[in-house]
């Protein structure tokens, strides 16, 4: 009885989590200006206005590059941080823990307060480098959460092995460590460029005049009638599906690969 | 080794794919470099045609940037803190423009210098006293224009709102529309006790600030922009608001119900917007190619069937009508441009800081 | 089972704390500092669009000075906690049905819950506009059905669609970090419990609910203090008479106020740091990551 009363809730709780999402695909065929029932008719426009929306595919690009540099830096960052704070013991470590968790929860509109104006203070004028500053700060502590979870189940006897067959520490890194470890750092990487391309607020008070993604979709909310937004909505959905078996094929492949070493004597 | 083999493609990929990107992020552009040159437009995003930039760039190889606003003083604070020089034009209502003169950061324009403005706008909008300097050039092009009056849904409110005081009456409560353009909200509350709009101070913006809570009250949520309103008004949640003839009609034509338009007794202010062209802007040029773009009959005939409101562009409005849209001319009062020069235009209060902190206090209170 | 080994910190390890230096640096420069810039700005004012540095208080005053601010603060922390409860009584039985029940498709249902926010927030919140207005699939079908005349007001623009579409936002990683504790806990001891003749709810409430404790305090914590910062759901489906601190604060630094947008961060900020200080006891990073 509990049994099934769980079950139910269970299929009525990931309803729950795509609705919305349900109706942004079906407005996204609507043949309809307002977003709302009845449903009026099907049509593709609204993603052809996409086609030849320029100011999108700007945005677009722009949060592509910003997402990219902040993958790059914070993925570097956080899996050169997760190896001290998993394997070294030193004072303050749990101090240490704790200031790498703030930027992590800390709300986004602080930080965007607190950013614009430290760069005002600075006079540094706002553009893709302070988006990519802001994004940096508050992913890497996501970096390192990720990778150490990696690191943790790592089975150092790998590594001593090595070494005691006369590796230098480079080459244990090189080709034992960073392979076992890579599908964590992919799964960071893929985790900030996600974080970064979907980031609203930190972006809101520190972007300059090359709009970004996020910016360019509050805009369409409030300006202008713009229909496209759902069918904007359901390609970025399926983008980040795409994304997400991508993610997850470079994950098994990566736990074969240990599975497989594992298996070598 | 299989997943040697993994890593070492996975680098590779890795490192091309990250040098390309650290090229195009210093050379700014996936376009190729050819181009003629770039232009940041600061703007409100019902000023934007996709297909109008899209033929600009065709035409000359110039990419049109553009940066959204959301209201006069937020644009004015927002240049005064990151500085202006990341654009080559920028946006304003009324008679502001002055107050970007007086801080120096634009460049008055001889209108007539540009080609299709000085063909195509109406004379009445080429030498508006206010926005002149010595000499005759302008502070801004102008571009569009509406008053700012009661609409309301027809079938909702049977008799015709004559005066603000409909806005506080309980019995809309939860139907009045509210928005965050604080500066079309003043002139209400300071027309309803009889001050200038724009000279108040603080003793008076505490009153005004009084009435614009009740009149918060009566709403059912502070709109965003103008899809917001236009959903709100289309779903029959809000009755009656602030806006203008033209959205009215936008309103009706997007599937929503009949709307009426007065022009309340107390007094109302109206804006005329336009574009403003950065001092020292390194894309002078390209800026001026710009506007003579937006300033051709297609551009405008395009924006203007889709966003409602009046036009001063003659060549624009005849292209309306030869399509067929008179009746949205007439209603529009596209036509008549001298109906633009009697309203009063809004403009930034000397003391913006009271206002802002009113403001403020306006949007905290319960 | 895989911690470094015992004796003192050999060169090799010394060697890699060198990998603490670049997040340090990112910390101080881009987090630490500018807070301390935020705190400076804090006691300065603005005169018509220029910053005046003299010292003074007068920001804190304006806060305190009326009931109107502290009141959104406080409005903004009550409704943080009314979503927090909300989340995680819906995420619980969440995750505990798919660590329980669903053994072959865990891994898809696990990124169907993060896939659903994946998608960009503005847009869900967009949609569950669409969702509760009066034009929306709520309303139309209950008229439809002809339980109601006229669309119910509370829907939108309320308290309840606050709480509504904001819990919403946080289920997703409520259930992941709860999912993870529930993962590794220790099914047999239910197993014994139920053996011993407990009846599923008492088995719950006296072995599951203590050893995932953890994992919900933690949840909790993560879930209450990015809520305090919440922006454009308030604004966007909230009512006008309750707006939220982080939305008010982003109106003063668009109106040029910065002294006083800067005093309320700050306050802001204490009580976030606050909040996280208490459960510190549970937020253990290896915890966590295990």
């Amino acid at each position: 009885m509990a049994r099934r009363l769980l079950i139910a809730y269970g299929v009525l709780g990931f309803a729950f989590l795509y609705l919305p999402i349900v109706f942004l695909v079906l407005f996204s065929f609507n043949d309809n200006i307002i977003p709302s029932l009845p449903f009026r008719g099907f049509t593709l426009r609204w993603y052809r206005e996409l086609g030849f929306d320029f100011v999108l595919h700007d945005a677009l690009y722009n949060s592509l590059v910003i997402a990219s540099i902040t993958t790059v830096t914070s993925t570097v960052i956080g899996t050169l941080a997760a190896f001290p704070l998993v394997r070294c013991t030193f004072a303050l470590k749990r101090a240490t823990q704790a200031m790498m968790i703030v930027p992590m929860v800390i709300p986004h509109f602080l930080m965007g307060v607190a950013l614009l104006l430290f760069f005002a203070f600075l006079h540094l004028p706002l553009s893709r480098l302070t988006v990519v500053l802001g994004h940096i700060v508050f992913t890497v502590p996501f970096a390192i959460l990720i990778v150490s979870a990696r690191l943790y189940g790592f089975d150092r006897s790998l590594e001593r092995a090595a070494g005691d067959l006369g590796a230098t520490p480079a080459r244990v890194f090189w080709h034992v460590t960073l392979p076992l470890i890579l599908p964590g750092v992919v799964g960071a990487a893929l985790f900030v460029f996600t974080l970064s391309m979907d980031e609203f607020l930190i972006t809101f008070f520190v972007s300059g005049q090359k709009g970004t993604l996020t910016m360019y979709i509050w805009s369409l909310l409030k300006d202008g009638i713009a229909p496209r937004v759902n069918a904007l909505a359901s390609v970025l959905l399926a983008a980040s599906f795409a994304l997400l078996l991508v993610g997850g094929w470079l994950l098994d492949r990566g736990a074969a690969g240990r599975s497989a070493q594992g298996r070598t004597p | 080794m299989s997943t040697a083999m993994n890593r070492r493609d996975f680098l590779k990929t890795a490192a091309m794919t990250g040098s390309a990107l650290a090229a195009a992020a210093v050379g700014g552009s996936p376009r190729p470099a050819a181009a003629a040159g770039t232009v940041n437009w600061l703007a409100w995003g019902g000023h934007v045609e996709p297909q109008g930039i899209k033929s600009f760039f065709d035409a000359s190889g110039i990419r049109v940037n553009h940066v959204g606003m959301s209201g006069n003083a937020e644009t004015f604070a927002k240049l005064k803190l990151s500085g202006a020089s990341q654009y080559d034009l920028f946006e304003a209502d009324g008679l502001w423009p002055v107050r970007y003169h007086q801080e120096g950061l634009i460049e008055p324009i001889q209108l007539d210098s540009i080609p299709n403005v000085a063909k195509n706008m109406y004379p009445e909008f080429k030498k508006i006293p206010a926005l002149q300097v010595p000499g005759g050039a302008m502070l801004m092009v102008p571009w569009g224009w509406n008053p700012t009056v009661l609409v309301y849904n027809k079938s909702k409110i049977k008799t015709p709102p004559t005066s603000y005081e409909v806005l506080l009456d309980k019995k809309y409560k939860g139907h009045v529309g509210f928005s965050d353009q604080h500066e079309f909200l003043w002139p209400v509350a300071a027309y309803l006790l009889g001050y200038d709009p724009f000279k108040m101070n603080k003793e008076q913006l505490n009153r005004a600030k009084d009435v614009l809570i009740q009149i918060k009250r009566n709403a059912p949520t502070i709109s965003k922009g103008w899809n917001e309103q236009l959903r709100l008004y289309v779903e029959e949640t809000v009755w009656i608001g602030l806006s203008s003839p033209g959205r009215a009609l936008t309103i009706q034509s997007s599937g929503g119900p009949a709307m009426g338009w007065e022009r309340p007794k107390e007094g109302y202010v109206g804006w005329i917007d336009g574009d403003m062209l950065v001092k020292g802007s390194p894309n002078r040029d390209a800026a001026l190619a710009w506007l003579n773009h937006i300033h051709s009959p297609e551009y405008v005939a395009t924006n203007f069937q889709r966003l409602q409101r009046g036009s001063v562009n003659r060549g624009g409005v005849e292209l309306l009508k030869a399509q067929g849209m008179s009746e949205m001319v007439r209603a529009n009062l596209m036509d008549q441009p001298e109906m633009a020069l009697k309203m009063r235009l809004i403009e930034a209060p000397a003391n913006q800081d009271e206002y802002a902190a009113a403001w403020n206090e306006v949007l905290a209170a319960s | 089972m895989n911690g470094p080994p015992p004796g003192p910190p050999d060169r090799r390890e010394r060697a890699l704390l060198w990998g603490l230096l670049p997040v340090a640096v990112v910390q101080a420069g881009l987090f630490v500092v500018p807070m301390a810039i935020m705190f400076l700005y804090s006691f300065w004012s603005t005169r018509n669009f220029q910053i005046v540095t003299t010292f003074t208080l007068d920001n804190y005053r304006a806060f305190f000075e009326s009931w109107t601010y502290p009141r959104v603060l406080l409005r903004t922390l009550g409704t943080a906690l009314v979503i927090t409860a909300a989340t995680l009584v819906l995420a619980y039985p969440l995750a505990y049905f798919i660590v329980r029940y669903t053994r072959r498709c865990q891994k898809v249902l696990l990124a169907a819950v993060i896939l659903s926010f994946w998608t960009s927030g503005l847009l869900r919140a967009y949609a569950w506009m669409a969702v509760l207005g009066h034009g929306g699939i709520i309303n139309k079908g209950l008229r439809a059905l002809g339980l109601i005349d006229a669309p119910l007001p509370f829907l939108l623009y309320s308290p309840f669609s606050v709480v509504l579409v904001m819990t919403y936002f946080s289920v997703p990683f409520a259930v992941v970090a709860i999912y993870s504790s529930l993962e590794k806990m220790d099914w047999t001891l239910l197993d014994a419990a139920g053996d011993l003749g407990a009846r599923p709810l008492r088995a719950f409430w006296h072995v599951t609910l203590p050893q995932t404790m953890p994992g919900v305090v933690s949840a909790a914590a993560l879930t209450f203090v990015p809520l305090v910062g919440m922006f454009f759901v308030p604004l966007l489906v909230g009512g006008p008479t309750s707006v939220m601190i982080a939305p008010l604060i982003a109106n003063q630094m668009q109106a040029f106020q910065l002294g006083l947008g800067a005093a309320m961060s700050f306050i802001v900020a204490l009580i976030v740091l606050a909040a996280l200080a208490l459960p510190w006891r549970y937020l253990d990073l290896e915890r966590l990551e295990r």
